[in-house]
């Protein structure tokens, strides 16, 4: 038993819902003896995974599907043993280098060399070579990435490399001139609905169409998101009352309540309660750029088009010093100081007239 | 002849300089003098002195080498403080020289005669204030306003004014004495023992007096007409004495001072242990080194905060009922030394006069020992913390035994000594034949240097656990600790002491009045001739922070030059300035205070000197702490501006350093580290002010991350068991954002809490939640709390990750109901493990004992899932009955392998009660 999400997710690259023309090329790809390496990458939620899978199933058959799960052991350098988990079938594996932390550089030039070293053990495989799925490839270091340019060349005879990134900008020029770039872009609100209303007539749910739409438009384009919000809103309750609204998650509703807390109140004691409310979200591993937008979003609501463009430029500088720097709690705040600075000023001046 | 000071006791003088004591002093004084002409606040005068061997003012005095002037101090404070108490005696007629120089400094000291003392054997002379003292050990008045007067009575004047008189070689007084075998001495001695007191003026008293002259300074001698009569009668050779107007050339007092070198002689043949009222450690070899030579030696002349003071001589009192065999004065411990009358009246304990210690530290067990048997001393070095212990184990009748770094500290050493010191259990009597055996008091200084062992074993020692050495087994006393120890130490937040902490009366020291130690100081030099205004050493001690050690030495290190001190020279040299780092709350302090304008010229209030200092301060300590400690409290300060406009430069400033700090320690970047301090002076200049709150630890950034990394921890927790196929699903589902926070809704359906009423949709959901749950590997963890409150908590716990405060969306299934989804759960898993065992045989039967009240999950309604259809579950009904419809007729064989299981579930009482033959099982 597995949730929606799992239990609707294509495993082949005809049943593919939407972006059917790059799906078709993709398969055509497949087909081919070779391929190059791919780099694919999209928001949240577009399918990416999906895809790649599909891929690899037109490529390899439906062994692929048979995967298990492979720990790979290597020493650091300061003599540390590191273990990370990966999943593999006897055709591809799928590693997430940043789970290793800042020895991601020694996982990328270990699992390469490793696939390797030994060769596919089925002579009747359909093509001569393994697939390394690296995935989160934005998250990799520097480091890494330049062990990865050259390792991407050196063994490309016995692998190939799929990277799969949320965003090209993280990746260095390198590496992206090295593979086939794939964009995955988000499916639009339409797709999501039309998705919706198929998986919940699959299970026999009596969907209405506008908390379809409104779970589409909720779930920011985000596939995923969506079928997990329209499954735990059925369970909420059904069947579904007129005008019923979607589920939202928890940290959703708290970064509004907290967008909220720094309009309500601009003076020092209200900046220690946002402090701490910030440190909620990171506690519950909420990432800081998620944050960051989101509530700016929230603010952006209450501000004219004149403010608003102050607090973009500011909500862009202290982002850029987000990924600069190491603990977001810090860019955080100085991002919610400044825009109480900003705010406050402007509702005085706006007192004054 | 009565003298008039007669019947005021020593103790009196040194402890009860209360109003009613001054003005019973006061009225003595009228009965014998006229007030206009006596000095206001003198207490003493010189008859006192004067007064021999049989009053109660023993003459002390101060061997010659500290003066080289020739000078005779009188010791009336009013006198004193005046620069012409200073009296020459002019040469006599034989050409005699005349320059004893005679400081007479001390006269607080117990009723012992010089004879007396001669006769006596010399180790009695170490304890002059030993058993007498005891009784007065606890004052209660102000040490300060009590010692100081003292103190300036007892400092010897040389005045640089007056010039030195010509000082041919000294010749002995004795053969003086010889050689004027004409003057009857014990006559004059005797008549001076009459007068009842001679006042030293200035100016021409209206009564008789005598004028003495002293290098063209002139002063006057007062009597009382009849004793000058007598005086008169004495009738000196060749004295130059008249009446009222005349110069005296006064021999009468040479013949008297001749009278006191002889009795200095006397001391000066018995070694011992001599204390004027400012401390002088004649004793101790290295006497150049000012430290030592004014190193306190007795309760009073302690500079330490007196509620310290006090608080460890009550401690070390308590023992004396198990040390001495005797109660200690006070026979309540809360009870001020005897001072409340009344029986009745609660005793109450004024922690402020104990130096900040709860009264807990001085209570007793069944020995009738302190609760506490040791103390421990902390507080930066140079506040006199082995000084305090050492005169307050001397003052309380103890022989101080003292360890410390230099000594060898390994356990078998240090056993030894304790061994040897402490542990026997003996009380002493404190006079044995004259002899006093005094009982030792252990000092362990600088015990946070001390091996970890060592400080086991005193910690077992002091709860009373500590085994004996093995070797000596002969110990027919009482084992245990049975003498105080006291531990010094600077930092007490060693790990090694944690431990120790516990059990020990712990003291703080807190930093030493800057008064105190100015005028302290300013004796000091003034013994020593160092000219030093009480500003320059104000600036002195500010600059080494009120440590008594650094402002001797730099104070003897400046004295070499032989210049006048100023103030300039002081706060420029960076002699005394010490370079420790400062505790982190100060230092935080610094950071949020304005620096208070001061009236010198040297204020630093500048901008470039505020900058300075603070990044001075930031430097020296951990940069680290410093700064998450700014951050955390630099919203609590106050905010000037209503726009926040500071706090957001400052939230700037913390962002930009965090950018820094990951260049520092992610690219190795290390001159980047000198930025850092920035970020304080920053907040510094914004956000300074007069008035600071007060700070808290920062303890949230390390809070959070301990939660952040728990959390981490559950979700890996969460992936560790799921299958493969899943494992690479939901790790791309981004867990903590998407599907966690959902998933947490879809299990947690709206059930009914009693099974036995579920609709047949409410069992499908049942159904399809314990499926959910098994495949995600999720169970319900039983908890207690300490109410015996009951909880189902989701195990892994991703409702710490996906729920947050405040926000309820859906309300939590009871816990009943997920009792019962725990149940089908482990059902659910049980069933699913057999299945796996048995997986390559034909046969499957699994009996599980269940509830009757489980609801029987009907095999037949599998919703959609693939791999459900696979699970079946069959209750203990079906089995027995035979009605399980899947299951096949089962073959002979087959039996052997049956297995059955139980599970017990402790306090369950409805479990399944049937009559059932072994045959129905086989």
């Amino acid at each position: 038993m597995a949730l929606w999400v799992d239990k609707y997710r294509p495993i082949d690259s005809k049943k593919l819902d939407y972006h059917r023309e790059d799906a078709e090329k993709l398969r055509g790809l497949a087909q081919s003896d070779d391929f190059p390496h791919l780099l694919v990458f999209g928001p949240s939620g577009a399918g990416k995974q999906t895809r790649i899978n599909c891929l690899l199933a037109d490529m390899f058959g439906s062994g692929v599907q048979r995967m298990r799960i492979h720990y790979i052991t290597f020493n650091t350098p300061s003599n540390k043993k590191m273990e990370i988990t990966t999943v593999a079938s006897s055709y591809h594996i799928e590693v997430n280098p940043s789970d290793a932390g800042i020895y991601d550089r020694l996982v990328v030039m270990e699992v390469l060399k490793s696939i390797a070293a030994f060769r596919t053990p089925d002579d009747t495989a359909k093509k001569p070579f393994k697939v390394v799925v690296l995935t989160e490839v934005d998250k990799l270091t520097k480091d890494a990435q330049q062990a990865l340019r050259r390792t991407m060349e050196k063994y490309s005879g016995s692998c190939r490399l799929i990277l799969c990134s949320n965003s090209v900008s993280k990746v260095i020029p390198a590496i992206r001139s090295r593979c086939l770039n794939i964009r995955v872009p988000a499916p639009t609100e339409e797709d999501i609905t039309r998705i919706v209303m198929n998986v919940c007539r699959e299970e026999r749910v009596t969907m209405p169409a506008d908390l379809a739409k409104k779970i589409a438009k909720q779930s920011e384009r985000n596939l995923r998101r969506a079928i997990l919000m329209a499954e735990a809103t059925k369970v909420k309750q059904y069947p579904f009352p007129p005008g019923a609204n979607p589920v939202v998650a928890d940290w959703e509703i708290y970064l509004t309540k907290t967008a909220e807390v720094i309009i309500a109140k601009q003076d020092a004691e209200q900046l220690r309660e946002v402090r701490n409310r910030l440190y909620e979200l990171l506690i519950h591993c909420i990432p800081a750029t998620m944050i960051m937008s989101g509530l700016l979003r929230e603010l952006l609501k209450n501000c004219d088009n004149q403010l608003k463009c102050q607090v973009i430029a500011a909500a862009a500088e202290y982002e850029h010093r987000l990924q600069l720097g190491s603990k977001a709690i810090y860019h955080l705040e100085a991002f919610i100081a400044k825009f109480m600075s900003l705010y406050k000023r402007y509702v005085d001046n706006m007192m004054d007239f | 002849m009565q003298s008039a000071l007669e019947d005021i006791s020593v103790e009196d003088l040194v402890y009860n300089d209360d109003d009613d004591f001054t003005s019973r002093l006061s009225k003595k004084r009228k009965k014998f003098h006229d007030p206009k002409d006596i000095a206001s606040n003198s207490r003493l005068s010189l008859a006192a002195f004067l007064e021999n061997n049989d009053s109660d003012f023993p003459l002390r005095i101060a061997p010659p080498r500290t003066i080289p002037k020739a000078s005779f101090t009188v010791s009336s404070s009013d006198v004193l403080k005046d620069p012409l108490a200073y009296a020459h005696v002019p040469k006599p007629t034989d050409d005699r020289p005349e320059d004893d120089d005679l400081e007479i400094t001390e006269f607080n000291q117990p009723t012992q005669s010089a004879e007396k003392r001669v006769d006596k054997p010399p180790s009695h002379e170490r304890l002059p204030d030993f058993p007498e003292d005891v009784r007065n050990d606890f004052p209660d008045m102000s040490i300060r306003e009590r010692t100081s007067p003292l103190f300036r009575k007892g400092i010897p004047s040389p005045l640089p004014e007056i010039p030195a008189p010509p000082t041919p070689a000294t010749i002995p007084v004795r053969s003086f004495t010889e050689d004027v075998p004409n003057i009857r001495r014990e006559n004059l001695t005797n008549t001076f023992n009459e007068i009842e007191r001679i006042q030293v003026f200035r100016r021409q008293p209206k009564s008789d007096h005598i004028s003495v002259d002293s290098d063209g300074q002139k002063l006057y001698l007062r009597f009382k007409k009849k004793n000058w009569q007598k005086l008169e009668h004495a009738s000196f050779a060749d004295a130059n004495v008249r009446h009222t107007s005349s110069q005296a050339s006064f021999h009468a007092f040479r013949i008297l001072l001749d009278d006191v070198r002889n009795q200095m002689d006397v001391d000066r043949q018995i070694p011992k242990d001599y204390t004027p009222t400012l401390p002088v450690n004649t004793a101790f070899e290295a006497r150049d080194v000012w430290v030592e030579k004014y190193r306190p030696n007795r309760y009073l002349e302690l500079l330490s905060d007196e509620g310290v003071n006090r608080a460890l001589l009550h401690w070390l009192k308590l023992w004396d009922p198990v040390v001495f065999n005797r109660e200690p004065s006070f026979m309540n411990p809360y009870n001020n030394f005897g001072k409340r009358k009344k029986k009745d009246d609660k005793p109450q304990f004024d922690r402020r006069k104990y130096g900040g210690v709860s009264d807990i530290f001085f209570t007793v067990d069944a020995d009738k020992r302190p609760k506490f048997k040791a103390a421990l001393l902390c507080g930066p070095p140079g506040l006199g913390k082995t000084t305090l212990a050492q005169v307050i184990a001397r003052h309380a009748g103890y022989e101080p035994m003292e360890m410390n770094a230099s000594d060898d500290r390994t356990i078998e050493i240090f056993r030894n000594r304790v061994e040897s010191s402490v542990m026997n259990g003996n009380v002493v009597s404190m006079l044995q034949d004259g002899k006093v055996n005094r009982p030792k008091c252990l000092i362990i200084d600088e015990i946070d240097g001390a091996p970890a062992n060592t400080v086991e074993y005193l910690v077992k020692l002091l709860k009373g656990e500590a085994r004996t050495n093995p070797a000596k087994k002969k110990t027919k006393t009482k084992l245990g600790l049975w003498r105080p120890i006291i531990c010094i130490c600077n930092d007490m937040y060693v790990p090694a002491l944690k431990s120790l902490r516990q059990s020990t009366m712990v003291l703080r020291f807190p930093s030493i009045d800057r008064s105190r130690l100015v005028s302290r100081l300013s004796d000091i030099c003034r013994g020593m001739e160092v000219q030093a205004d009480s500003s320059v050493l104000t600036t002195l001690c500010e600059k080494s922070e009120d440590d008594i050690r650094t402002c001797l030495n730099s104070l003897q290190f400046a004295s070499v030059q032989g210049k006048r001190l100023n103030i300039q020279e002081i706060s420029k040299a960076t002699m005394g300035c010490k370079d420790n780092r400062k505790q982190l709350l100060k230092v935080w302090e610094t950071i949020f205070r304005l620096p208070r304008p001061k009236p010198t010229e040297f204020s630093s209030t500048s901008a470039t000197d505020r900058i300075g200092h603070i990044l001075q301060t930031v430097q020296l300590g951990e940069t680290d702490k410093i700064m998450s400690g700014v951050f955390e409290n630099f919203l609590i300060v106050h905010h000037k501006d209503s726009s926040l406009h500071t706090a957001s430069e400052c939230a700037n400033w913390r962002a930009y350093t965090d950018v820094m700090e990951r260049g520092i320690y992610e690219d190795q970047n290390w001159s980047l580290l000198s930025y850092l301090p920035f970020y304080a002076v920053a907040v510094h200049l914004h956000l300074g002010a007069l008035s600071t709150p007060l700070f808290s630890f920062p303890t949230t950034h390390f809070e959070a991350y301990k939660r952040t990394s728990q959390n981490k921890e559950t979700i890996a927790a969460l992936l560790k068991d799921l299958a493969p196929s899943l494992y690479s699903s939901v790790k791309r589902q981004l867990p903590e954002t998407e599907l966690l926070p959902f998933l947490v809704h879809i299990i947690q359906p709206p059930l009914k809490s009693t099974s036995l009423h579920l609709s047949n949709h409410e069992r499908s959901e049942l159904k399809r939640v314990v499926d959910l749950m098994v495949t995600y590997g999720l169970t319900y963890r039983e908890e207690r709390t300490v109410t015996s409150f009951h909880r189902e908590l989701l195990d892994p716990q991703l409702e710490s990750i996906a729920s947050f405060p405040n926000v309820q969306q859906c309300p939590a299934m009871q816990t009943a109901v997920r009792a019962m989804v725990s149940r089908e759960v482990q059902l659910q898993l049980i069933n699913v493990n057999a299945r796996k065992e048995d997986s390559s045989t034909e046969e499957l039967a699994d009996i599980v004992q269940e509830p009757v009240t489980k609801p029987v999950v009907k095999p037949n309604e599998p919703p959609g899932g693939k791999n459900t259809s696979k699970l079946q579950v069959w209750s203990v009904y079906d089995y027995f009955r035979g009605q399980n419809p899947s299951q096949t007729p089962k073959p002979a064989a087959a039996d052997q392998r049956t297995k059955i299981w139980f599970r017990y579930k402790e306090g369950y009482s409805n479990a399944v009660c049937r009559d059932i033959k072994v045959k129905d099982l086989m």
